[in-house]
């Protein structure tokens, strides 16, 4: 996989790397791919595949109580009167 | 009378029962092991409430209190949330993470009248299969220092083998239960899917995701079930099954079963260091009058690869909460939104959990999404349904757990997918839902401890445990 298609795929996952981290994960990526790719070119009868919804057992819909705000934010790394903080958006 | 820690769970309840023990006396002789092993970093931290928490048990017990688990000392992986005590993941992002709320497992064990007495280190988000992949640390083989206890619930299971407490809970996605209870020579259970609640856990891949149980015998481990199995409203995968007293049934007479060995794993271990230990178990076996059958699981090659497309998808997707707004850690470099994704993921994150990040993506990803993602979920539907055919010949799918001993730190660090591949006999028991236990079986050419398998239908975890009983008194080395 080339170095191009290794910071898209950076970008997509919002992560950063050097250019020898880049290099290093485009050299690993194939055999990381080589060993996905035994699916892809496997023949198999069935194509069909489970739908995960099938299996839920949801409760009653139901209002309840949430976590009190507070608490909620307590690990948030920057609150201001219960707010969430981060740099503005708009320019 | 036997040391404190050598005592089973069981044994340890029931001198606290009746008064021969004090909770806090056993919580005591534990933590003091905890300091006594310190140099396998398995426990990343001891509760400082929990001598507290052991002694106020004891005023309950007096007062009549009763539970499976009383008095109890349990260490938890550092992915299980307990209120009011950091769960970090063994990541630096959540270095500093409180848990707000119990977990409906934790809730359950401290029903029972457990004390949690610490938490035990594991790779990076439960990704991995050797607990290098921590960012506080690898954690040692109880038996060679100089070998992994397997992961990524290496120090729940190094922390029970070095009797740091009598039970511990893991988690499991592809094996990382089963296979550090194989490498550290103790009882590993990976539960039906929907078995145990995964509400308070964090997630990985949350279709594969399961708490784990290890134990050193096969009664504690189907005590630890009884307590923590059931149906969770605050979980809607947590299944309405019934959830049996497993500890009381272990005795019942199994020489009806019919053990099924898929041909294509003995087609598979050929030449690894596994194959003359199954073939030793499948012997003993026969010997004892167990009918064993040949059976088939076509697909079950295609395991390993289909797991590391459908983990990694569900990964990236889960992973992507931690963005630097909601949860412990900030780049303080960040200057714009994008930055505080980007420079707080990347600063708290390690390698491998990158790693499994970016290949989500890609098998996610426009172009890719048919013939990886789309793919691997059909393989897994025919694996399920290869499984539910092969067990209308059999009751219990026996094979390796892994393919030999505990491998020695940073052996494997070069290329992932050799350490991935440590996962081969694992990950199709998640894949299909069903439950699995490790049972310890035969040493290897070091010395080291070997494990075997035992597998049944979904929520069948009673004849798993009544079979693994019988091979614990019957036939065990």
């Amino acid at each position: 996989m080339d170095i191009k298609e290794i910071e898209h795929l950076a970008e997509l996952s919002k992560l950063e790397f050097s250019t020898e981290e880049l290099e290093e994960f485009s050299n690993e990526f194939s055999s990381l791919l080589e060993l996905a790719d035994i699916v892809k070119n496997a023949e198999i009868s069935g194509s069909s595949f489970i739908n995960s919804i099938d299996m839920l057992n949801l409760r009653e819909d139901k209002a309840k109580d949430s976590m009190p705000v507070d608490i909620l934010l307590e690990n948030t790394p920057v609150v201001k009167k219960d707010c969430i903080v981060v740099p503005r958006i708009m320019e | 009378m036997s040391e404190i820690i050598d005592l089973s769970a069981i044994e340890i309840r029931d001198k606290i029962l009746t008064k021969e023990l004090s909770a806090e006396q056993v919580c005591k002789a534990f933590i003091e092991q905890i300091k006594k092993c310190e140099k396998y970093n398995a426990v990343l931290e001891v509760f400082d409430d929990a001598i507290e928490k052991a002694k106020e048990m004891d005023k309950k017990i007096s007062s009549g209190f009763r539970g499976k688990l009383v008095g109890v000392p349990i260490i938890i992986k550092d992915n299980i949330l307990y209120k009011g005590k950091k769960c970090s993941c063994s990541s630096k992002f959540l270095e500093n993470y409180i848990a707000q709320y119990d977990s409906t497992v934790i809730k359950k064990v401290l029903n029972a009248g457990a004390i949690i007495i610490g938490r035990a280190n594991m790779d990076e988000f439960a990704m991995g299969s050797s607990t290098e992949n921590s960012a506080f640390g690898v954690t040692h083989n109880p038996l060679d220092f100089d070998r992994v206890p397997g992961g990524s619930s290496g120090g729940s299971a190094c922390a029970v083998a070095l009797n740091m407490c009598p039970i511990s809970l893991g988690t499991e996605t592809g094996g990382s239960v089963r296979q550090p209870a194989s490498y550290c020579g103790i009882y590993g259970l990976k539960p039906s899917y929907g078995r145990i609640s995964r509400y308070g856990i964090v997630a990985f891949a949350s279709s594969l995701d399961q708490v784990g149980i290890f134990s050193k015998n096969v009664l504690d481990n189907a005590l630890m079930l009884e307590v923590i199995a059931g149906k969770d409203e605050c979980d809607s995968t947590s299944a309405d099954e019934k959830v049996e007293e497993y500890s009381k049934i272990l005795d019942e007479d199994i020489s009806k079963l019919t053990i099924g060995v898929p041909h294509e794993i003995l087609e598979m271990i050929k030449g690894m260091p596994c194959e003359k230990n199954i073939s030793k178990f499948l012997s003993l076996l026969k010997l004892n009058g167990i009918k064993v059958v040949d059976i088939s699981i076509k697909d079950i090659s295609l395991g390993l690869a289909t797991y590391y497309i459908i983990a990694p998808a569900e990964a990236t997707s889960n992973l992507a909460r931690f963005d630097g707004v909601k949860y412990t850690t900030r780049s303080d470099d960040a200057r714009n939104l994008q930055e505080i994704y980007k420079k707080s993921r990347s600063e708290g994150f390690g390698r491998e959990v990158k790693r499994r990040i970016m290949l989500g993506n890609y098998v996610l990803s426009s172009g890719y999404y048919d013939a990886y993602y789309k793919k691997a979920k059909a393989v897994q539907h025919e694996l399920i349904k290869e499984f539910e055919d092969a067990f209308k010949g059999c009751d219990i799918i026996i094979m390796p757990t892994t393919i030999g001993e505990a491998f020695k730190i940073g052996s494997k660090s070069k290329n992932p997918v050799d350490t991935y591949k440590e996962d081969i006999f694992t990950v199709t028991a998640n894949i299909a839902g069903l439950p699995s236990l490790s049972i310890p079986f035969g040493k290897g050419d070091n010395g080291l401890p070997l494990g075997i398998q035992l597998m049944a239908k979904k929520f069948d975890e009673a004849t798993i445990y009544k079979f693994a009983k019988f091979i614990e008194t019957k036939i065990g080395e």
